[in-house]
Parts: C-alpha cells; sequence; structure tokens
C-alpha cells in the first residue's frame, strides 16, 4: 500500500485548487470493460486526472494503460487495432469459441496449453506503458485473488505486468500468476468492483461497474450448457457487486449497460462502444456537476442530488431485490 | 414466484428460529448434522430458506422427516456405488437421454434425477409441507434471485440445484433459473425478518492445496475459484447484514461429489454440531 502523502500530482489542474480530487475505480467483466476506454475519455474531455486509479482485471488493464500517461484516446486506437486485426492472436485467443474454454467444457482431457496471461498483455498493452509501479503518472491499485489464502491481494509496488497479468488471470483461459511466492488469479473473484480499496484517497469516488446487466426479455432463450458456464461467473461477480453496494457506495456509480455482450466477445469493440456511450454522458454529467462545486466540503449532497436517472435505476433494482429477498 | 410469505405453521411456542441452509453439494452432507440439533433439543425451526444442497436437506426436514431420517435415506442411496447406480435401473420413464443430453454428456436434467432419488415426501407441493420453506435460485437472465415458495417441490428443488456445467437449466414460470448458489450462497437474509433467532450454515468450499503442488491444475483452479466467488458474496453480505448464529462446518476440504463420503462429511461436521448446540442453547435461555 501506497502511503497517502505519497499520491503523485503529474499534470497542473486547469481548474481551482478548490476542486476536488477524483478517486477512479474500473470494475472487471471481461468485453463489457472495453467501456472503460469511454469512461477515461470523460476524463479526458474534461481536463481532469484521477488522483488514483484502483482496477481489477479488464480495469486494470485500462487502469495501467491511463495511469501510464497514455489519453484515452491512443488506449482507444491501439485496442481497436488490435482488436480489429484479422486472424490476430487476441481474437484468436478471446474469441467466446476458442478452444481451450470448448475444451474445457466438454471435461474432455483438459490440455496443458493454457494461455500465459502476460502473452496476452504484451498484446493488447500498448508499449508505452510502465514496466514498473513507479514509473506510472498516476498511482495505481491493482486487484488480485490469492488463491490459496482466498483473499484480495492489493498490488501497488512492483512490476507492473505480472501485476496486471494477475488480476486478469480467469481461471480455465489462463495460467494463476505466481509473484511472490503467491499464486495469484482474476481479481474479480473477490472484488469485481473496487472501489473500496481507494477509501480516503480522494475526495470524490468514482466506480464503474461492468459486471454486467440482465438481458432483455427478447433475448432470452435457453441458454446452451456453454453459455450457461461462461455466464455463470459472471453472474457471481454480479452478485458480489450488489451485496457489496449495500454496505457501502461510491459517491459516483455508474452501471455500464452493454448488457447484451457475451463476457469473451471482444471482437465486438464497436458494438460495445456505441453501447456504452449512455454511461459515457452520465459519467460526464455527474463529474462536471461535481467539479463545479465550490469547496469538497458540499460534495455529498451535490453529488447526491446530481444524480440524474442512472442511480435511480439502481435503486429501484435493489428495492426490487429487497422486496423478494424479504418474502 | 413470491409476494405472499407462506403462513407460520409451526406450532412450537418460545422464540422463533430461521434456519437458512448454504449450497455445497457433498459438503451439504453436513446439513443433517445441524438438523439432528434441532431434534436434539426438542425444538423445529419456524421458516427454512435453502439453497441448492441445502435445499434438499431444509425441504425433506420441513417435510417431517427427522434428522436421523434423512440421514438413513442419504446414507443407505451412497453405500455403495454400484448400489446406487442400480436404483436408476426401471425407474427411468422414457429413454436414458431424458436424463442425459446426447450432446453434452456430463449433463444432467435435475427434475428426472430428483424425481426417481427424492423421498416420497417430496412428491408433493410447498403448501404441504409442516415447516414454511423456500428454496433459493437465480434467475439467469435477469441476474436476480428468485424465492420458490408454492407449487410442486421437485422442480424447484431441481433449479435450486441447477449447477451450470453440471446440470441443465430449468425452467420455471417462463424463467430461466440455475444453482441459488449463484446469487445467495447462504440464504439467511432471506428469512431473518420472520424469526427472533436466525442460525445460518454455510458449507461452501475452499481451495486445498495439494502437498507439493505449487500452481493449482486447471479442474482445481475452476473449482477453487468458482468457490472464492461464492465466498465473496458471502462476506460482502455479511458487511450489511448478519444472522444470530453463523456456523461454518470443517467440510471444505471435501470435493462437490464426495457424495459418498457421507460417514466422514457428518464426523468432520461434529464440531459444529457442537458448536450449533452450544450457541442455540445459549440463544434460547438468554430470550426465555
Amino acid at each position: 500500500m501506497r502511503p497517502p502523502g505519497q499520491a503523485l500530482q503529474p499534470r497542473k489542474p486547469t481548474l481551482p485548487v478548490t476542486r476536488p480530487t477524483v478517486a477512479l475505480a474500473l470494475g472487471g467483466g471481461g468485453a463489457r470493460g472495453l467501456a472503460h476506454i469511454l469512461m477515461l475519455e470523460v476524463f479526458d474531455e474534461l481536463g481532469l486526472k484521477p488522483k488514483i486509479i484502483a482496477g481489477t482485471s479488464i480495469g486494470a488493464l485500462f487502469g495501467a494503460a491511463y495511469a501510464s500517461g497514455l489519453s484515452a484516446r491512443l488506449i482507444r486506437a491501439h485496442t481497436e487495432e488490435v482488436l480489429s486485426q484479422r486472424l490476430g492472436l487476441t481474437r484468436y485467443l478471446l474469441s467466446a469459441r476458442s478452444e481451450p474454454v470448448q475444451r474445457f467444457l466438454n471435461i474432455l482431457p483438459i490440455r496443458s496449453s493454457l494461455l500465459k496471461p502476460e502473452l496476452l498483455l504484451d498484446h493488447m498493452l500498448p508499449s508505452k506503458v510502465a514496466r514498473d509501479f513507479a514509473h506510472l503518472a498516476i498511482p495505481l491499485k491493482v486487484v488480485a485473488t490469492d488463491f490459496y489464502a482466498q483473499e484480495q491481494i492489493v498490488l501497488d509496488s512492483g512490476d507492473l505486468r505480472s501485476a496486471v497479468a494477475a488480476s486478469m488471470a480467469l481461471p480455465a483461459l489462463f495460467t494463476p500468476v505466481t509473484r511472490d511466492g503467491r499464486v495469484l488469479m482474476d481479481g474479480g473473484l473477490v472484488n469485481p468492483l473496487p472501489f473500496d480499496v481507494l477509501k480516503g484517497d480522494a475526495d470524490v469516488t468514482v466506480a464503474i461497474d461492468v459486471s454486467g446487466a440482465a438481458l432483455g426479455p427478447g433475448n432470452r432463450v435457453q441458454p446452451t450448457a456453454f453459455s450457461a458456464l461462461v455466464s455463470s461467473s459472471q453472474i457471481l461477480q454480479r452478485s458480489i457487486v450488489r451485496e457489496k453496494l449495500k454496505a457501502q457506495q461510491p459517491d459516483i456509480y455508474i452501471d455500464v449497460e452493454v448488457d447484451e455482450f457475451h463476457v469473451l466477445e471482444f471482437h465486438r469493440f464497436k458494438q460495445v462502444m456505441t453501447a456504452a456511450g449512455q454511461a459515457k454522458d452520465q459519467l460526464k454529467r455527474q463529474l462536471e456537476r461535481v467539479l463545479t462545486s465550490q469547496t469538497a466540503e458540499m460534495l455529498p449532497a451535490a453529488s447526491q442530488s446530481s444524480a440524474p436517472s442512472p442511480p435511480k435505476k439502481r435503486l429501484s433494482g435493489l428495492k426490487r431485490f429487497a422486496r423478494k429477498r424479504s418474502l | 414466484m413470491t409476494e405472499e410469505p407462506p403462513g407460520d405453521k409451526s406450532t412450537a411456542s418460545g422464540p422463533r428460529i430461521a434456519l437458512a441452509l448454504g449450497g455445497g453439494s457433498a459438503r451439504g452432507l453436513a446439513h443433517i448434522a445441524m438438523l439432528e440439533v434441532f431434534d436434539e433439543l426438542g425444538i423445529k425451526p419456524s421458516i427454512i430458506a435453502g439453497t441448492s444442497m441445502g435445499s434438499i436437506c431444509g425441504a425433506c426436514y420441513a417435510a417431517g422427516l427427522s434428522a436421523a431420517e434423512i440421514r438413513a435415506g442419504f446414507e443407505s442411496q451412497f453405500a455403495s456405488r454400484t448400489g446406487f447406480l442400480a436404483q436408476f435401473a426401471g425407474k427411468l420413464r422414457g429413454s436414458l437421454s431424458t436424463l442425459w443430453s446426447v450432446r453434452s454428456p456430463g449433463i444432467v436434467d435435475n427434475v428426472t434425477l430428483f424425481e426417481m432419488l427424492l423421498p416420497e415426501a417430496l412428491h408433493s407441493d410447498f403448501e404441504s409441507l409442516k415447516i414454511p420453506f423456500v428454496a433459493i435460485a437465480a434467475d439467469f437472465y435477469a441476474i436476480e434471485q428468485v424465492v420458490l415458495d408454492r407449487g410442486p417441490i421437485i422442480p424447484a428443488l431441481a433449479a435450486s440445484c441447477a449447477l451450470p456445467g453440471m446440470a441443465r437449466p430449468v425452467v420455471l414460470e417462463g424463467r430461466v433459473l440455475i444453482d441459488g448458489g449463484y446469487v445467495n450462497p447462504v440464504p439467511y437474509d432471506v428469512v431473518m425478518d420472520r424469526a427472533d433467532i436466525t442460525v445460518a450454515v454455510d458449507v461452501t468450499g475452499d481451495p486445498q492445496r495439494r502437498p507439493g503442488a505449487r500452481v493449482p491444475g486447471t479442474v482445481e483452479a475452476v473449482t477453487g475459484a468458482t468457490q472464492l466467488l461464492f465466498h465473496s458474496i458471502t462476506r460482502e453480505k455479511l458487511k450489511s447484514i448478519a444472522p444470530d448464529i453463523f456456523i461454518r462446518p470443517k467440510v471444505g476440504g471435501y470435493s462437490a461429489l464426495d457424495y459418498f463420503k457421507i460417514g466422514e462429511i457428518l464426523d468432520a461436521a461434529q464440531g459444529a454440531k457442537d458448536d450449533l448446540k452450544r450457541q442455540l442453547s445459549q440463544h434460547l435461555e438468554a430470550i426465555s
């Protein structure tokens, strides 16, 4: 853990110094996490740099790129290029129809050639991404799971690539990452939306949730055993987020509604970007409102009253859930 | 599927006890030891909630079977592997493909399976149960909890136990349902407000380090990851709401399919059983 006073302030703020600081949490959720790029665009468009970023899984990947000082535009261009390469390695690796998952499902002799997540990262991360946490322009906390200790590990120093690889190491697709003697896996197993690890780090905490959403009735066909299995870990992560939000909430919560996308549908980059456009507008509106408030002290009230439709929608969802729970 | 709570049919006077039995496949056999506590203390829960394996044990108890009867039933079923398979002969209506689909041989149809295996007392409706009982399932597409508390019992239990990758999802009232553990592995919060004392039993497994192994194999990693996800839901839930008594029998090391180790599992649950008995007695004394 980085001592609180050590936070870097890489660029001069463009608004008055009384402007509140923002901590940004980017959640895990596979291909839906491509939407994080749009959220980072909001920060660029507002000329606002997060004081600190936390990321889980795909959120750690884009968090690392942005914390390295790359612009959202550059990250978007790079990601689009990588994902659109015909017969590209990444596409092959991440395609929903890729071999490892299929073979796993059939419980046929399970292959030894699970992918090393580092290999994927070499492909996905722009070359300018920092090698070490110490070289980042914005402090970063990467969330991973210690498999045998069954607990969350927050990585914020040392080698960056292995940390992000660990955070993304979804079992059945990737090999676990061994770091400092610990066997590490996807951070989404313990914390798919890591806003709580940013507690006290900044005036305002923003959480981007890409853990999924309900499917519209039109799309509800009986799932194949394959899609049931692939989707099931997403349902679990969604359940973790739901329980977590009952005990604590970030100041700004954005539920990216890109529900119709399969967790492994990385090739549908453009569609995810389009679907997440609304969430981008929501984030921008809410951040603008928070930033125009004069002092940080006024924030809680301001951010609450400013909350337009999305939090309301979430609340109604929770209420519905609570009603069911209470019989 | 649930707007109205089922009426309290329990006639027991004294504090009302809610019992929540969690999911954990074979590890859930430990629930039987917890039910023995109630029989030994001569008390009945006023409501039971069950997820997955917890729903089977809970439904049996709610139907009026004693813990000893439930134990005997499971023991005879899992006495030997050949005996277990032999009982399928003659019971299966239609072809074998009603139970296993040809396309995905690993996937079982729970409704068919349960109709063959579960005791006669459960071939009935929720309304006939002696103790109010709810089973927890997950709506696959809505990604939300469904509390099943009416209609035929067996399809509800089949849905609550429809573990993806093992069993086919169950369609009830137009909803595609899977194992309740995916939204609520230890469903105490569903029944807390209907009792004075809430008891939760968590039999989620734990990833086990094999001696000498430095990195888990694929099956181990996938199984362990799912268990971690279940634990994470419960841990987060405990931050906002906690039961009066939370019991975690030491059965985390048994695998999901260790049904034939029923004796061992119940032995391993002995410590938790004593613990539950002590805590429950204390709570009852404190209240009365």
